[in-house]
């Protein structure tokens, strides 16, 4: 009586955890779960790779997720840096920095700078502020070029919002596509294209 | 390493079982409670093993999952979402489509002081494909056309910068103009500054990215928009229909230089002068530009440049509507105009009929004077029958129209057009180009309004009876008329247009009609009408503007592209999303490759890849195998343009044809639907 007591109760507990098995692999399908997923490549710096990238089907990954990371860190950080100054900013020093997070290409050397002539005139008399947020909205492109040795780039969406002290505080979001490309073991920014301005001129008032 | 340390745990609990096991055959456990050891033991065991197989299946999950995501940001679906809905750069970098000018709005006629107007026109002119509403925008943001008091004689904004446009020492020394010609430069005078600002924004290539040139002008960063943001905004709206008539343009500053004549101190430099101030830094957006209604016209306001049709001042977006006679109208016409020979102003099937002659509804206050031809804004119209040019101008409720006087003393009118084909007095004859289909006037869409205007009918426009010539319906007119034989494209204009287009590829731009549509023209004769619908798509994506890496499958409105996403988007539009050839090269080559063809067979619509098979570096559409002629994303020099394919650098893989899945719909971009053969 006993053996077949114990075969009963295991076999009631092999069920148990085979239920409780195919409910936990089949939360992680669900669609909660993909969305969650997802954000494997949405630009999220803050959470490590919590699973091994490897290959599947033996196509290796475009860009492994680290590595995205990183990209998108120096993304948010040249981001911030274009809009954060103050009329007292030494503006060699923030030069320096900004155009260090680049790959040093004219056309992005040209769009990193401060105001200068007269917008910086103005912003020494108002002894303004300014103030930057980046938001990085989604991948647009993750590539690992064969052309012209192009090598690895991400491109993103980004929006901007910065909000200026100047008399008045305003606000107003630029949306950009900004460009990061894998140069001599490092991530810099390489492109930057306006892609659409928001909410713009936007008081803390209205 | 979760699933590696569960799998070493359930190896270690499996070998203390066996030890148990081996212990128990020794005897070494009492007989009572061996069945609970061998419960606890199966179930460490199994809980073990199941625990390592969902960490690894949750694993395999996870990186498919990931893998999933990654691979779906260039794929069509997960392309579509998240669209910020803007456009990119080519509404901020609008270039212009060859020699000419803008002609102004009747926002602009309505704002601008005539003789800030005529000041920025003539300093644009000096440089082709530079924008004189560029100008009047700088003017207006930089000081609301002189009104702030640093643009007065001796003024300073209390950092040095002075006059209507706001010059500092170092960039006036080395731009200052004399537009009055009076041998000195004088950053208070207004055609002065106008000059200098040509000069500098001309510096900084505004030709071709205006908002840079005008970031760079500012001293603005990259992230405070607010300066391009306002000069953009307005430009836009000043803008009116683009025009390579010189005698039109030479019209309109002799207009605007009479309107100064009558007012020729204002405005008052470095006063409040009344000047509508309608854009700020709160509405400035230049995809906003069309909904910031235009000010009510003032007394120093450029009234329209010619006294009829449209005489009123009233922004086209307010104007009335034309109604039709109150008589009853006849087609049968004047005598001696009723034989064959007439023909439809625009191709079969190259629009399609939205308002009949006579509906009514709550565009027309009585009824439509005409009838209605939708299609793309750009797409060409022809004469119906031959005539004489006997107006060009602005219509007002009309918008840009063109009448034709043809034998008999029956009219033609051509309403809401983009631009003009012909001017006035000109013989037209049958087939040949007068003008391209747009959107100015009184309109919901790009159309061509067509009447048909016949003597002795009463011209519901005038008012009390008369003997007009007034509307008839087009369609019965052209009942019994209708040649067998029509011809389309016998025209001038082409020449003219293709002289534009390389002078706009010569600034590094391609044309683009002015609302952005892109181009339109005759496309290559093609077999399937898929193909000629993707090539139609293809077509519309001239200007579009490069970007390596462009989002896939952008719909019927993209920014941007690169070599491979023009192709695969011209042939996913073309088919209704039906076929897509793949995002990328080398996704498109092997798809492609059972279907190579040599290059004597090439025909419009084939792609041809360069570079290797291994290793395809570049894709275009064939246009004209005659004359190696493709349309393509180039490279990021360029926006997408024609081009040969035997002046690309990288070697010519071969040349081949995309299949359409037979029953596949042809979808054009105007919309209209055919089956494929």
């Amino acid at each position: 009586m006993e053996r077949r007591r114990a075969v009963i109760i295991a076999a009631a507990l092999i069920a148990l955890a085979a239920f409780v098995g195919l409910a936990v692999a089949l939360n992680r399908s669900s669609p909660e779960g993909e969305k969650k997923d997802t954000t494997a490549t949405a630009p999220d710096t803050t959470s490590e790779p919590s699973t091994p990238t490897g290959t599947v089907d033996s196509v290796p990954a475009v860009i492994e997720p680290q590595e995205l990371a990183a990209a998108h860190t120096v993304m948010r950080e040249y981001l911030t840096t274009l809009g954060t100054y103050t009329y007292r900013t030494d503006a060699a020093a923030w030069t320096a920095k900004a155009r260090e997070l680049t790959d040093g290409s004219p056309a992005i050397v040209d769009q990193t700078t401060l105001p200068t002539g007269r917008a910086w005139a103005e912003c020494e008399r108002t002894k303004c502020s300014s103030t930057a947020t980046a938001d990085l909205k989604r991948d647009t492109v993750i590539s690992n070029a064969p052309v012209d040795g192009a090598g690895r780039s991400v491109t993103t969406l980004a929006s901007t919002t910065v909000r200026l002290h100047q008399e008045e505080e305003t606000s107003q979001s630029t949306d950009f596509q900004i460009t990061a490309t894998y140069t001599k073991g490092e991530w810099k920014i390489s492109g930057l294209q306006l892609a659409g301005v928001g909410d713009a001129g936007t008081t803390e008032n209205s | 390493m979760a699933a590696p340390i569960a799998a070493l745990a359930a190896r270690k609990i499996a070998a203390a079982a066996a030890r148990r096991t081996a212990a128990r055959a020794a005897g070494r456990y009492g007989g009572s409670k061996r069945w609970k050891w061998w419960l606890l033991a199966g179930l460490a065991a199994f809980c073990a093993v199941a625990v390592a197989f969902l960490t690894a299946f949750g694993a395999i999950v996870g990186v498919l999952g990931s893998k999933s995501a990654e691979a779906a940001c260039l794929d069509d679906a997960s392309a579509q979402q998240g669209s910020t809905g803007v456009p990119g750069g080519g509404a901020y970098n609008p270039i212009m489509p060859g020699k000419g000018m803008y002609l102004p709005s009747d926002t602009a006629r309505a704002e601008i002081p005539p003789r800030m107007m005529l000041a920025s026109i003539r300093a644009a002119a000096r440089y082709p494909g530079l924008d004189w509403t560029l100008i009047a925008g700088q003017m207006y943001q930089e000081t609301r056309y002189g009104q702030d008091p640093s643009a007065a004689p001796g003024g300073d904004n209390g950092m040095g910068y002075k006059g209507i446009v706001q010059f500092g020492d170092p960039a006036w020394a080395q731009y200052g103009g004399d537009g009055n010609g009076d041998g000195i430069k004088d950053r208070y005078n207004v055609e002065d500054a106008a000059f200098a600002a040509a000069n500098y924004i001309h510096a900084l290539k505004a030709e071709t990215d205006s908002w840079n040139a005008l970031r760079r002008y500012s001293g603005s960063t990259v992230s405070n928009t607010t300066y391009m943001r306002v000069v953009t905004t307005q430009s836009a709206r000043y803008r009116g229909v683009f025009s390579s008539d010189s005698t039109m343009i030479e019209r309109w500053q002799k207009h605007l230089a009479d309107t100064i004549k009558k007012n020729p101190s204002f405005p008052t430099l470095g006063k409040a002068s009344g000047i509508p101030e309608p854009v700020n830094d709160f509405n400035a957006k230049v995809t906003n530009a069309a909904q910031i209604k235009s000010a009510p016209a003032k007394s120093w306001s450029t009234p329209p440049l010619d006294s009829t049709p449209g005489t009123s001042t009233t922004p086209a977006t307010q104007a009335s509507t034309p109604t039709p006679g109150s008589g009853t109208p006849s087609s049968s016409g004047p005598s001696g105009v009723n034989s064959a020979g007439w023909q439809w102003p625009m191709k079969q099937g190259t629009f399609t009929f939205t308002a009949e002659f006579g509906q009514s509804g709550g565009r027309w206050s009585a009824g439509h004077t005409g009838i209605d031809l939708a299609a793309p804004s750009g797409a060409r119209f022809y004469a119906p029958a031959d005539g004489k040019v006997i107006f060009v101008g602005d219509g007002g409720a009309y918008g840009n129209l063109t009448k034709i006087e043809h034998a008999g003393g029956v009219q033609t009118w051509y309403a809401h057009q983009s631009t003009f084909g012909t001017r006035v007095g000109m013989e037209v004859k049958r087939g040949e180009h007068i003008g391209n289909v747009g959107a100015t006037g009184n309109v919901t869409g790009a159309h061509l309004h067509w009447e048909v205007r016949l003597p002795g009918v009463r011209d519901p426009h005038k008012p009390g009876q008369n003997n007009g010539p007034g509307p008839v319906n087009p369609k019965d007119w052209m009942s019994g008329k209708t040649t067998a034989a029509p011809t389309y494209g016998n025209d001038q204009y082409a020449e003219a247009q293709d002289q534009a287009q390389a002078c706009a590829a010569d600034s590094g731009g391609a044309i683009v009609i002015p609302d952005g549509a892109g181009a339109t023209g005759p496309l290559p004769a093609a077999d399937s009408e898929v193909v000629r619908a993707a090539l139609a798509w293809a077509q519309t994506g001239l200007g579009k503007p490069y970007l390596y890496g462009a989002r896939r499958l952008q719909g019927d409105h993209p920014a941007d592209f690169d070599c491979s996403s023009f192709t695969q988007w011209a042939y996913y539009q073309a088919t209704g999303g039906k076929l897509n050839i793949g995002g990328d090269t080398t996704a498109q080559l092997p798809k492609l490759s059972k279907h190579k063809v040599p290059a004597d067979q090439a025909q419009a619509g084939d792609l041809v890849f360069f570079g290797s098979e291994s290793n395809p570096v570049h894709v275009a559409m064939v246009w004209d195998p005659a004359t190696k002629k493709v349309i393509h994303a180039a490279n990021s020099k360029s926006p997408v343009r024609f081009g040969s394919w035997a002046e690309q650098k990288d070697p010519l893989i071969g040349f081949y044809r995309v299949e359409i899945p037979s029953g596949t719909t042809a979808v054009g971009p105007n919309g209209g639907t055919s089956e494929a053969h």
